[in-house]
C-alpha cells in the first residue's frame, strides 16, 4: 500500500461538469483529489480487504438474526417498540438490500479492523463506482499508468445487476428515489443510483424526503400524487422511525431500499454485539456498551460514540479512564458505545481510511479517503486507487 | 443467483470473483455516452423508441360490456358464476379507483344529476359516480379473466356523455349502445388507486432539528 503522487488529468473539472459530478469541490475545499493515488497489491486487496469484507458482512447479518429475535436486544438498540414487527417482518421476508460500506482501518499489512458499518445511507458511491473508474481508464489510455494497472471496483456492474434482481423480486419496472433537499452530494449519489437502475431497465421518479405526502388511502405520494410503492431512500431509518410519518410506515406498504432491517446494522450497538459474538476475531476491535463496562478491561485508549450519529459528532476519547470530548453535536440521548482506539495510518501527513463496499453480500470495491484529523473525518478528501 | 442475505457465517468466500470470467477486479463495461449529463441526445431517442414500439404492437383482444349481472347471464347462460364474480370484481375496483370529487356538485357536473353517491372513509367524505357497467374479457377462460368498472355521463356538456369511460378517463368509441370492443391489453389493466394527498412534510424533521448544529461541518446531507 503506497501513496503515489500523480499529475491530475488536464481539464478534469470540465469533464466532471459534462458527467454531472458537481461536488468535487465542496465548501471551498477540494474533495476529489487526483494529485496522488493509492497503490495496493492484489493480495492486499483480496486477502486483507475483500475476503474479510465478505466475512464481516456475514457476521453482521448474524447479529441481525439475533437482535430481531430478542425483545431485550431490540430495546438495547433503541428501536421504537411499535416498529419491531415491521423490522422483524422485513428480515423474515428476506427484503432485499442494495448496498453498504464498511469503514476499515488498514495500513497495508496485518488484519484490517472494522471501524463502522454504513449499512443504511452510505455516500461517496458515484466517485467510487464511476469517477475513479474513469480516472483509471483515462490514465491507462494516456500511458500515465501501466496497462496492467487494475482497480478493486466492480461497483457499477454489481449495482446494475442487483437492481435487476430487486426488480424481479418485487416484479416492478418503476422505482422512486429520494433524499433530502439542499445537499448536492446526496442528490448526486441518488442520481447515480437512478442511472444504475435505468441500466437495469427500471424507470425512476425522484421526490425529496421533505415532499413525500400521505394520501387518504394511506399510501405515500410524490408531488404528482402518484403512489410511492417501491422507494430507494438516502435517509436514515433511525430518523424515519421517529418522525411524524413513522407512525404510518407499517401501513403504507412501501418496499423500501434499504429495507427496514438495516436499522439494526446502521446502529453502533452493532459493534459491541459483534465483539460479544465473535470476540477476538482478527478484523474486529473490542467494543462495549458504555453503561456495561464493569469487569471489562478498558485500560488504554478508547473512542466513545453515540448509538446514532453522523459526521463524527459527539465523539469522546477515553484514556486510562479519563474522558475528553473531541467533537460536540446533537446526538447521544439514546446512549453510547466504546470501541478500542485504532489509529488511522498516516501517509504524507494525512490519515487514511478505507471504505469497503458491498452490493448485497458481495464485496464490490473500495474507496480511499484522507483526513487531517485522526478521528472525526470531517473534511475528508477522496483519492483514487489502483492495483498493481 | 445471490440471496438477499445469509445468516450463517461463511469463512473466506469470494462471491463474484472466483466465478468471474475475467480476472480484472473492476467493471468491464460502462457506457460513457449514457453516463454523460451535458449535451445528451437521450430524450429524442426515447421518443423515437416509444413511437416504434407503439406502431408495432397491436395484440388487441375482445371485450364485452354488461350493465348488470342479468345482462351478462343472458349473453352467457353457462357462465352465471363468472358473471357474478366479474361484477363483484368491478364493484371492488370501482371502490378503489373511481374518480373522486370533493362535492356532489362537482361530481354531478361531470356525470349528471343523481349519478353520484357519497362515500365516507376514515380520511373524509367524497362523491363518486355510480358504476354504469362493467367490461369483461376472457370471462370463460378458467385461469384469468378481466373485469373493470365503466362509467357514463348524463351531463349535457360532458365529453363522457352517452359514452363508456374507464376510471382513469379512457373514452371508448361510439355511444353506450356499443357493447363489443376490441381493446389493447393496457385498457384492461387494473387502474391505479386514486390518492388524495392529505399532508406532506412528515419526513425530514430530524434534518431540520439537527442541521442547526455544527457550522464547521461541510456535510449537509445524511449519507455517511
Amino acid at each position: 500500500m503506497l501513496r503515489v503522487p500523480c499529475q491530475p488529468r488536464k481539464g478534469w473539472q470540465q469533464l466532471a461538469n459534462e458527467f454531472g459530478f458537481h461536488f468535487h469541490t465542496m465548501y471551498g475545499q477540494p474533495y476529489w483529489d487526483e494529485s496522488a493515488y493509492y497503490q495496493f497489491s492484489l493480495s492486499q486487496i483480496e486477502n486483507d480487504i475483500e475476503d474479510p469484507t465478505a466475512e464481516l458482512h456475514q457476521m453482521c447479518l448474524a447479529v441481525v438474526e439475533r437482535v430481531v429475535n430478542s425483545d431485550a436486544l431490540l430495546t438495547r438498540f433503541c428501536i421504537p417498540q411499535h416498529h419491531w414487527d415491521m423490522i422483524r417482518d422485513s428480515w423474515k421476508r428476506n427484503d432485499p438490500s442494495l448496498y453498504s460500506r464498511l469503514d476499515l482501518v488498514y495500513n497495508g499489512q496485518g488484519p484490517a479492523k472494522l471501524l463502522e458499518n454504513n449499512a443504511d445511507t452510505p455516500t461517496s458511491l458515484y466517485e467510487s463506482g464511476f469517477w475513479q473508474w474513469l480516472w483509471l481508464e483515462q490514465n491507462v489510455e494516456n500511458s500515465v499508468l501501466s496497462r496492467r494497472a487494475d482497480q478493486f471496483n466492480s461497483l457499477q456492474e454489481k449495482l446494475v445487476f442487483r437492481f435487476k434482481e430487486i426488480a424481479e423480486h418485487y416484479r416492478i419496472n418503476q422505482m422512486h428515489f429520494s433524499c433530502c433537499k439542499d445537499t448536492v452530494e446526496d442528490r448526486g449519489t441518488v442520481q447515480y443510483l437512478q442511472d444504475c437502475a435505468r441500466e437495469a431497465g427500471l424507470n425512476s421518479d425522484f421526490v425529496f424526503i421533505e415532499d413525500i405526502g400521505l394520501a387518504d388511502t394511506g399510501v405515500f405520494t410524490d408531488l404528482n400524487d402518484n403512489p410511492i410503492t417501491d422507494c430507494f431512500k438516502l435517509y436514515p431509518w433511525e430518523f424515519m422511525l421517529r418522525e411524524e410519518f413513522g407512525d404510518v410506515l407499517g401501513d403504507a406498504g412501501v418496499n423500501w431500499i434499504e429495507p427496514a432491517w438495516k436499522a439494526i446494522l446502521s446502529n453502533k450497538a452493532l459493534l459491541p454485539l459483534l465483539w460479544e459474538m465473535f470476540e477476538g476475531h482478527p478484523n474486529l476491535l473490542p467494543a462495549y456498551f458504555a453503561d456495561d463496562i464493569q469487569n471489562k478491561d478498558i485500560s488504554g485508549k478508547w473512542i466513545k460514540k453515540p448509538l446514532f450519529s453522523r459526521e463524527g459528532a459527539n465523539i469522546s476519547i477515553i484514556e486510562d479512564g479519563k474522558e475528553s470530548e473531541l467533537s460536540s453535536g446533537p446526538y447521544g440521548e439514546e446512549g453510547f458505545i466504546i470501541q478500542a482506539f485504532s489509529t488511522l495510518p498516516v501517509f504524507d501527513g494525512s490519515h487514511t481510511l478505507i471504505g469497503s463496499w458491498l452490493v448485497d453480500d458481495m464485496p464490490a470495491g473500495i474507496s480511499v479517503r484522507e483526513d487531517a484529523s485522526a478521528i472525526t473525518q470531517d473534511l475528508s478528501r477522496y483519492l483514487p486507487h489502483i492495483i498493481l | 443467483m445471490s440471496t438477499s442475505k445469509q445468516t450463517e457465517v461463511v469463512e473466506s468466500t469470494l462471491p463474484g470473483s472466483e466465478n468471474s470470467p475475467q480476472s480484472r477486479k473492476r467493471s468491464a463495461n460502462i457506457d460513457l455516452t449514457r453516463m454523460r449529463k451535458a449535451f445528451s441526445v437521450k430524450p429524442l431517442a426515447i421518443g423515437v423508441a416509444s413511437v416504434f414500439i407503439a406502431a408495432c404492437s397491436d395484440n388487441r383482444q375482445d371485450a364485452q360490456v354488461y350493465t348488470s349481472i342479468e345482462d351478462c347471464k343472458q349473453d352467457l347462460p353457462n357462465a352465471a358464476a363468472q358473471c357474478e364474480a366479474a361484477y363483484q370484481t368491478a364493484l371492488e375496483e370501482a371502490e378503489r379507483t373511481s374518480p373522486r370529487y370533493r362535492s356532489e356538485y362537482d361530481c354531478e357536473a361531470e356525470f349528471g344529476p343523481n349519478q353520484c353517491r357519497n362515500v365516507t372513509t376514515n380520511s373524509g367524505s367524497f362523491f363518486m359516480p355510480f358504476m354504469a357497467g362493467y367490461m369483461v374479457s376472457q370471462l370463460l377462460s378458467p385461469s384469468r379473466y378481466y373485469s373493470q368498472p365503466l362509467y357514463t355521463s348524463y351531463a349535457y356538456n360532458s365529453p363522457y356523455r352517452s359514452r363508456w369511460v374507464t376510471a382513469d378517463g379512457h373514452v371508448f368509441g361510439g355511444d353506450i349502445r356499443n357493447r363489443n370492443f376490441r381493446v389493447k391489453p393496457d385498457t384492461l389493466k387494473p387502474k391505479p388507486t386514486v390518492n388524495k394527498t392529505m399532508s406532506r412534510g412528515g419526513f425530514g424533521s430530524s434534518v431540520r432539528a439537527k442541521s442547526s448544529w455544527g457550522s464547521s461541518s461541510r456535510k449537509g446531507g445524511w449519507g455517511g
